[in-house]
């Protein structure tokens, strides 16, 4: 998967955001804000092929059945997508 | 003091130390807010809150504004620094050596350094190198603002998308007054002496460490003379002593402030920074023992809380400046000249309001009456323009005598 454009994930006021900058800054307004399996999905998020890799880093990683890791996981990957950020 | 400024210093040392506070706190946190918002240190301040009980328990709209005001301006502050980084970097490319001080310097020295926000970017830059330097900035998005002038001391760029304002500074004081003159000696080797640091990969030229050091006492006094230092200034020399204690120059330090007579206020300021901010005294070398200075941080705690961040908070304290920055140049005997100075201030102090001074000073009538018109408008009647100008009056006399108190005038 590819990052298209360009972001900072910074910790502020308890929560890990993401911070659009250079000329993203310009053409995205949202505030995206991430959980643990978020931060950690987003980290891997060009180091994997595919959304079914994606999902066995995320079961080596955490004890979570698949069920709700690959809910969670798409409705992350689903706000990315929707924001044309991946 | 009050409990409000107490429980204020008590989160503001957790989120400076990066620490949960220790002590049970259940402060009105509308007035903190408040406080913080005068002080511009309002993420500061959150950081420290959302980690306490009491904060769980109130309001859960209220706490929901704070936090989400919080994030604003982080976020924009990220964005800022990133655009600056960014531009500073381009500078680099082109062998353009320009130094950066305050701003981006003092937010690395915080735990979360993007929570300490800065309005502007300041650089200071050789004359030679300034056309090569302005054509980087318009090409990159950054349209001159404020001042038109051609040959300025300072050039301000702003950034549209991001908000970024840079001043782009070709002189640290100036020579319009003695101090500032006495400043600009005491600073006339920067670029010689000027260290480097790495921020976020990119190598950013700076003030050496004792020249930095040196620097943001003279900035912190210079508003204080002025309309006053927030508790921001403070938390800086704090921050910037717990990084860099074993490297500073004590020696240089107390020679050079004892010379601008600043010895006595800076002994009170660094109290301050002991007794609340959580800065460890041994952090300290002094130049005589500390029971020779006049120790008296009350009256000061009181005048830097009450004027937010470099004193600004009141039209009346702003006004008052005039006072101050008339007895400090010595040219008033009598406090009824620095009433006066106050009322009708001399066009070098109306020049940044007024830009028509700059080319006309004559003006100078036309701008009081303006002054006095715009009061009118903000105050509704020419009655209270009037108690404008008596707490004008009285805000610059208790500001002159804390001037004397910490034996900035004599």
């Amino acid at each position: 998967m590819k990052i298209k454009k360009e972001f900072i994930t910074r910790n502020i006021v308890g929560e890990t955001i993401l911070v659009p900058v250079g000329k993203t800054a310009t053409e995205f307004n949202g505030l995206i804000t991430m959980n643990d399996v978020g931060v950690f999905i987003w980290e891997n998020l060009e180091l994997v092929g595919n959304e079914n890799e994606m999902l066995n880093k995320i079961l080596s990683e955490y004890e979570v059945d698949e069920k709700t890791a690959k809910e969670d996981m798409e409705e992350f990957l689903d706000i990315l997508k929707k924001a044309d950020i991946i | 003091m009050n409990q409000i400024y107490q429980d204020f210093f008590q989160l503001l040392k957790s989120s400076l130390q990066n620490t949960k506070t220790q002590i049970q706190l259940s402060p009105n946190y509308e007035e903190i807010l408040k406080l913080a918002s005068m002080h511009k240190v309002i993420p500061l301040i959150y950081e420290a809150s959302y980690k306490t009980e009491s904060f769980k328990q109130i309001d859960q709209n209220f706490c929901k504004y704070f936090k989400t005001t919080s994030m604003q301006i982080i976020y924009s502050q990220i964005q800022r620094s990133d655009k600056f980084l960014q531009l500073y970097e381009k500078f680099n490319q082109e062998g353009l050596k320009i130094l950066v001080f305050k701003g981006i310097i003092l937010r690395e020295l915080y735990p979360i350094p993007d929570a300490r926000i800065s309005g502007d970017e300041d650089l200071l830059i050789e004359k030679r190198y300034l056309k090569q330097a302005i054509e980087i900035l318009e090409s990159n998005n950054m349209k001159r603002v404020i001042s038109e002038e051609e040959e300025a001391d300072v050039y301000h760029y702003f950034c549209q998308n991001t908000g970024l304002h840079l001043e782009l500074h070709t002189t640290l004081f100036g020579v319009k007054s003695i101090t500032n003159k006495k400043m600009e000696e005491i600073f006339s080797t920067v670029f010689e002496n000027s260290d480097t640091i790495n921020i976020n990969n990119i190598d950013i030229h700076t003030f050496s460490i004792d020249n930095h050091f040196l620097y943001i006492i003279c900035h912190a006094i210079k508003h204080f003379v002025s309309c006053g230092t927030g508790i921001r200034q403070i938390c800086d020399i704090s921050m910037y002593i717990n990084k860099y204690h074993q490297n500073i120059n004590w020696d240089y330090i107390w020679k050079e402030t004892t010379i601008l007579d600043y010895d006595t206020l800076l002994v009170n300021l660094l109290q301050i920074a002991i007794d609340y901010l959580g800065l460890e005294e041994n952090k300290i070398v002094y130049q005589k023992d500390k029971s020779e200075y006049f120790i008296n941080t009350e009256d000061l705690i009181e005048d830097i809380m009450e004027g937010g961040i470099y004193g600004a908070s009141t039209q009346a304290r702003l006004n008052a400046a005039n006072m101050s920055l008339d007895a400090l140049n010595k040219e008033s005997k009598s406090k009824l000249k620095s009433n006066l100075a106050a009322i009708f201030p001399k066009a070098e102090n109306l020049k940044g309001r007024y830009k028509y001074l700059e080319k006309y000073p004559v003006l100078l009538p036309l701008a009081w009456a303006s002054r006095i018109l715009t009061y009118t408008k903000e105050r509704g009647s020419l009655s209270s323009v009037g108690a404008t100008a008596k707490e004008t009056i009285a805000v610059g006399n208790r500001r002159m005598d804390l001037l004397k108190e910490y034996k900035l005038i004599k």
